[in-house]
C-alpha cells in the first residue's frame, strides 16, 4: 500500500512527491517528480549557441551555472579556450549566483520549516515569505526556539536586500538576472569591462559584505546550536563527487579553490567522464533505442514501475552526493587548498563528526556558508586585480559545422553538473544535461541503489515514523530544485 | 519629493505608479510608503498558481522588501497551499469571489492533476487571467503531456486575460498590470493579447544604437566594437518590449548593453522566429533597415546573380553561334582563294 507523504514539497523549483510504501511490514520511502519539459529533446536541430540560453530556464538559482557549462561544452566542441578576462568575468558571474543560491537556500527554503506562529508575534517578517506563500502554523516539535528564531528572522529583509544587490550586480555585468546574456564561446560579449563599471561593482558588493561574511555566518551558527538534531549523521558513508573549481584565469590560481574528483570507497580518484551514466530504472523514459507512441517519442506515460522524470546519476554505477559539502571535502581530502582544508578540518571537529562520515543537515548550510565568505573575499579580489586593457573575447566567428561533440562540467550551486552536446551541421544531434539533482535525488536504480536524499530518508524512516516536516526538512537542506533534474 | 506627494489623494498616487514608467523607481526609492500611509483599502484578492516551472519569472521581483509590502497593501495572495487542499467551496469566499488569477509555469494535460482541475474551476469564476512567462503565455510550443493554457481553457471561457511574455518576465510588466488592474480593469492589448502600454514599441525603435542601425554600422563579429548589433542576429527590429528604456533589476543594463543580440524572447515565435532561431539573421525587409548597402543587399545580391548568369549565357550563345561563323567565313575566304 502507498502512502502519500508530500504530494508538492513548497519552496522548490519543479514538483516532487514523497511516497511511502508499506509491502508485508517492510516500509520504503521513494520520492516522485513533475512531468519533463524536454530541455534536452527540444534543443535537437537546434542552433549550438541556443543552448546557453535555453537551459537557463531550468532553474532560477543555478541558471547562470547551466549557461556556464553550456558554454564550455562548446568550447570543448570547438576547441577554443576563453580568454584569461573572460575566465575572471565567469568565475565572478558563478561566485555570485552561487551566493544568491545560498542565501536563497537557508533564508527561504530551509528556515521555514522550523518557524511557527510565536515566531511572527513581534515581526512584521511574514510578507518576506508571499512569494511561496508560507503560512505559520503552531509550534511543532523540533522548531527553533522563540529567541532565536525571531533573532534569525530579525535579519530577513536584510537577506533581501542583499540578495537584489547580489542580482544587480550580476544584471550589471551580464545584462539581466536570472538569465545572463553575456556568454559566447570564447569569452564574453560585453563591449567593454571599464573602471567606471568595476567601480559600480564593488561598491554594490561592499554593501553585501558584512551580511555574507557575518550576519548570514551567525544566523546558520545560532541555527545549529538551537538545533542539535540538526548534526545527527542519518547515513554513515560518504560517496562523493566534485567537479573543481572553474579556472580563475589569473596566473596564480590562488582562486581556484576546488580539487576535482570523486571518492570511492574512502579512496579520492580523478574524473574519469565516461564513468558518469543514467539509470532509467523508474523513470518514464524507456530503454536507449524503444520508443512509444506514433511519433517515436523516448518516453511512457504508462510504463510500469515509472514514478520520476529524474534519471539516477551514477558514477561506475554507484550513486555519488555532491553540493558545496562535498567539494569541500573532496579538497580536503585531497589536500589541495589550505584554508579550505583547515577550515573544514575545524568545521568537522566543531560539530562532533568525522571526515568518514560528515553529512547531515548543520554541515550542509555550514559548508555553504563558508564558501560564500571565500566567494565574496575571491570575488572582491577578482575585481580589484582585473585588467580592463585585456581581451574580452577571441574575435573570431564560430565554426559548428562539423561533426563533433562537447562536454562542460562545473560545480553549480548545488553541485556537479555536466553538460554535454553532439553537433553536426551547425545544429544540435543530441544534449545531455547531468546536474546535481540528478545525483542527489534519484530513484533506486536497477541495481537497488538508491540516490543520496532517497537513501537518508530511508534511513530516518527505519528509526521513526516520517512526518511531513521531518520530510520537508531533510529535502530542504540539499538544494531541491527539482525541475533542474526532470529536464 | 515628500511635499508634491503630500498633496497627491492615494488614487492619484496609483495612477501615477500605475503609468508603469515610475512604478520600481518610486517603489525602490521607499516612496511606496508614503502610499501604504494612506487611507485604508480594500484588498484584491489574488490567486498565484505555479505549475511546472523554474521561478525565474519571480525571481528579480520578490527580494524587493517593497515590492511584497506593496503586494501585501493592495492584494490579498491567497496560498497556493490552501487551493490545492480544501480552499473551494468557490461561491462562499471572499478570495474566490472576485481573484485576478496570475498563472505562471506550465501546466499538465493529465485530468488526474489536481492542479488541472482547479485551474479549469478557478478560470471561470476569476475577474481576469495573467499568463506570466513564456510558457504559460505561449502554451501552443508547449512539450507533449502539457496543455496550452489559452487554447485549451481561455478560448472556452468568457474571463478576460491577458499575456506578460518574457524569458524571464520583466519586474515592473507585472506590478504596472496589478495596478492596472485595480484602477482601470484590463488593459489596452495587442494582437496577441499583451498590454499595449508595455508591448507596442520595437526594441530597435529605442535601442542607445539605433543611429548605428540608421547608418549601417554594424558589428561583425563580438569583440570587433561597439554598436549595433543586427548582423549578430539581433530580433530588436521585430520584437516589441520596454527594455531599452526599462532596463532590468533596477540597473542600466540590459542584453544589448551587454553586448548580447535581442533574442526576441516575448515575441510568440521565440525562440524558433519562423527557422531563424535566436542568433539567425533578420532579412532587411523584416528589418525595415534604412542602410542603403544593406537595404539593397539583397537586390544587389539578385542582380548579380542574374547578371552572372546572363553572362554566361551570352557566353555560351556566342561561343555556340561563333563557330559556325567562323566556319562559313572560312570557307568564303576558301572560296576567295580558290
Amino acid at each position: 500500500m502507498n502512502r502519500m507523504i508530500v504530494e508538492r514539497l513548497p519552496r522548490t523549483e519543479g514538483i516532487l512527491r514523497v511516497v511511502q510504501s508499506d509491502v508485508e511490514q517492510e516500509k520504503t520511502v521513494f520520492l516522485g517528480s513533475g512531468r519533463s519539459l524536454q530541455v534536452e529533446e527540444n534543443l535537437v536541430g537546434r542552433y549550438p549557441l541556443e543552448a546557453v540560453q535555453s537551459t537557463q530556464m531550468l532553474s532560477a538559482v543555478t541558471g547562470v551555472s547551466h549557461a556556464l557549462s553550456a558554454i564550455s561544452a562548446l568550447e570543448s566542441y570547438l576547441q577554443l579556450d576563453p580568454t584569461a578576462a573572460s575566465l575572471q568575468i565567469r568565475q565572478m558571474l558563478l561566485q555570485l549566483s552561487t551566493l544568491c543560491s545560498h542565501v536563497t537556500h537557508f533564508y527561504w527554503e530551509v528556515l521555514p520549516d522550523y518557524l511557527n506562529e510565536d515566531h511572527f508575534e513581534t515581526t512584521s517578517s511574514l510578507k518576506a515569505f508571499l512569494r511561496f506563500d508560507f503560512r505559520p502554523e503552531g509550534r511543532k516539535k523540533g522548531d527553533l526556539s522563540k529567541e532565536a528564531g525571531t533573532q534569525i528572522l530579525s535579519h530577513i529583509g536584510q537577506a533581501a536586500r542583499s540578495l537584489d544587490e547580489l542580482q544587480q550586480t550580476i544584471a550589471l555585468i551580464a545584462g539581466k538576472y536570472p538569465v545572463i546574456m553575456n556568454l559566447i564561446p570564447g569569452g564574453v560579449t560585453n563591449f567593454t569591462f571599464e573602471r567606471g563599471l568595476l567601480m559600480k561593482l564593488l561598491r554594490k558588493l561592499e554593501q553585501v559584505k558584512g551580511f555574507i561574511e557575518v550576519i548570514w555566518p551567525e544566523d546558520v551558527k545560532l541555527f545549529i546550536r538551537d538545533l542539535p538534531e540538526t548534526v545527527v549523521v542519518a547515513v554513515k558513508k560518504a560517496d562523493l563527487i566534485s567537479f573543481g573549481s572553474l579556472s580563475s584565469g589569473k596566473k596564480e590560481s590562488i582562486d581556484a579553490f576546488y580539487s576535482e574528483g570523486v571518492l570511492i570507497d574512502g579512496k579520492l580518484e580523478p574524473i574519469n567522464e565516461m564513468l558518469i551514466t543514467e539509470s532509467l530504472q523508474h523513470t518514464f523514459y524507456l530503454p536507449v533505442g524503444k520508443t512509444a507512441g506514433n511519433d517515436g517519442r523516448s518516453f511512457d506515460f504508462n510504463k510500469e514501475g515509472a514514478r520520476t522524470w529524474i534519471k539516477g546519476a551514477r558514477y561506475d554505477g554507484e550513486p555519488k552526493q555532491t553540493g558545496a559539502l562535498s567539494r569541500m571535502l573532496i579538497t580536503h581530502i585531497g589536500g589541495s587548498h589550505m584554508e579550505i582544508s583547515d577550515r573544514v578540518g575545524r568545521m568537522i571537529e566543531d560539530l562532533g563528526l568525522s571526515v568518514e562520515s560528515p553529512n547531515c543537515i548543520a554541515s550542509r548550510l555550514l559548508a555553504e556558508v563558508f564558501e560564500g565568505r571565500l566567494y565574496i573575499k575571491s570575488t572582491l579580489n577578482l575585481l580589484l586585480d582585473y585588467d580592463v586593457s585585456l581581451s574580452l573575447n577571441k574575435k573570431t566567428a564560430f565554426d559548428f559545422s562539423k561533426p563533433g561533440s562537447g562536454s562542460g562540467r562545473i560545480e553549480s550551486p548545488g553541485g556537479a553538473l555536466l553538460h554535454q552536446v553532439f553537433i553536426k551541421d551547425n545544429r544540435i544531434t543530441q544534449y545531455r544535461v547531468v546536474s546535481s539533482v540528478n545525483w542527489n535525488f534519484s530513484s533506486a536504480d536497477r541495481n537497488g541503489k538508491t540516490g543520496i536524499v532517497e537513501n537518508e530518508l530511508n534511513a530516518t524512516l527505519e528509526k521513526e515514523e516520517l512526518s511531513v516536516t521531518q520530510v520537508s526538512r531533510i529535502i530542504h537542506s540539499y538544494n531541491a530544485q527539482i525541475l533542474d533534474g526532470t529536464k | 519629493m515628500g511635499t508634491f506627494f503630500q498633496h497627491l489623494t492615494r488614487r492619484d498616487f496609483i495612477r501615477y505608479l500605475s503609468v508603469g514608467s515610475i512604478s520600481i523607481p518610486v517603489l525602490m526609492k521607499g516612496l511606496a510608503e508614503n502610499l501604504m500611509a494612506q487611507e485604508p483599502i480594500t484588498q484584491q484578492p489574488i490567486i498565484w498558481i505555479q505549475g511546472q516551472n523554474s521561478g525565474i519569472h519571480s525571481a528579480g521581483i520578490w527580494n524587493l522588501p517593497e515590492f511584497s509590502g506593496f503586494l501585501e497593501k493592495f492584494f490579498k495572495i491567497v496560498p497556493q497551499s490552501k487551493i490545492d487542499g480544501d480552499f473551494i467551496p468557490l461561491d462562499d469566499s471572499d478570495a474566490a469571489a472576485s481573484h485576478i488569477l496570475i498563472l505562471e509555469g506550465q501546466f499538465t494535460n493529465d485530468p488526474n492533476d489536481p492542479l488541472n482541475s482547479l485551474i479549469k474551476d478557478l478560470i471561470v469564476v476569476s475577474r481576469g487571467v495573467i499568463l506570466l512567462g513564456n510558457e504559460a503565455a505561449y502554451g501552443k510550443h508547449a512539450p507533449e503531456g502539457f496543455m496550452d493554457p489559452e487554447g485549451d481553457l481561455l478560448h472556452h471561457v468568457e474571463t478576460p486575460f491577458f499575456k506578460l511574455p518574457g524569458a524571464p518576465v520583466h519586474a515592473r510588466h507585472i506590478l504596472g498590470m496589478l495596478n492596472h488592474l485595480v484602477l482601470y480593469g484590463l488593459p489596452e492589448l495587442d494582437a496577441y493579447r499583451r498590454p499595449s502600454v508595455f508591448y507596442s514599441t520595437l526594441i530597435c525603435n529605442r535601442c542607445e544604437y539605433r543611429s548605428d542601425f540608421e547608418a549601417g554600422r554594424f558589428v561583425r563579429y563580438h569583440g570587433e566594437r561597439e554598436g549595433c548589433l543586427y548582423l549578430m542576429g539581433c530580433k530588436g527590429p521585430v520584437t516589441k518590449n520596454s527594455c531599452p528604456i526599462e532596463k532590468w533589476n533596477g540597473t542600466s543594463n540590459w542584453c544589448v548593453g551587454a553586448g548580447s543580440p535581442c533574442t526576441g524572447c516575448s515575441e510568440p515565435e521565440y525562440p524558433d522566429h519562423h527557422g531563424l532561431g535566436m542568433f539567425g539573421q533578420l532579412s532587411s525587409n523584416d528589418a525595415s533597415i534604412n542602410s542603403f548597402f544593406v537595404r539593397h543587399l539583397e537586390t544587389i545580391a539578385k542582380g548579380t546573380a542574374v547578371l552572372t548568369v546572363a553572362g554566361i549565357a551570352t557566353h555560351a550563345i556566342s561561343k555556340r553561334t561563333s563557330s559556325p561563323l567562323k566556319g562559313k567565313r572560312l570557307s568564303i575566304l576558301e572560296d576567295e582563294d580558290e
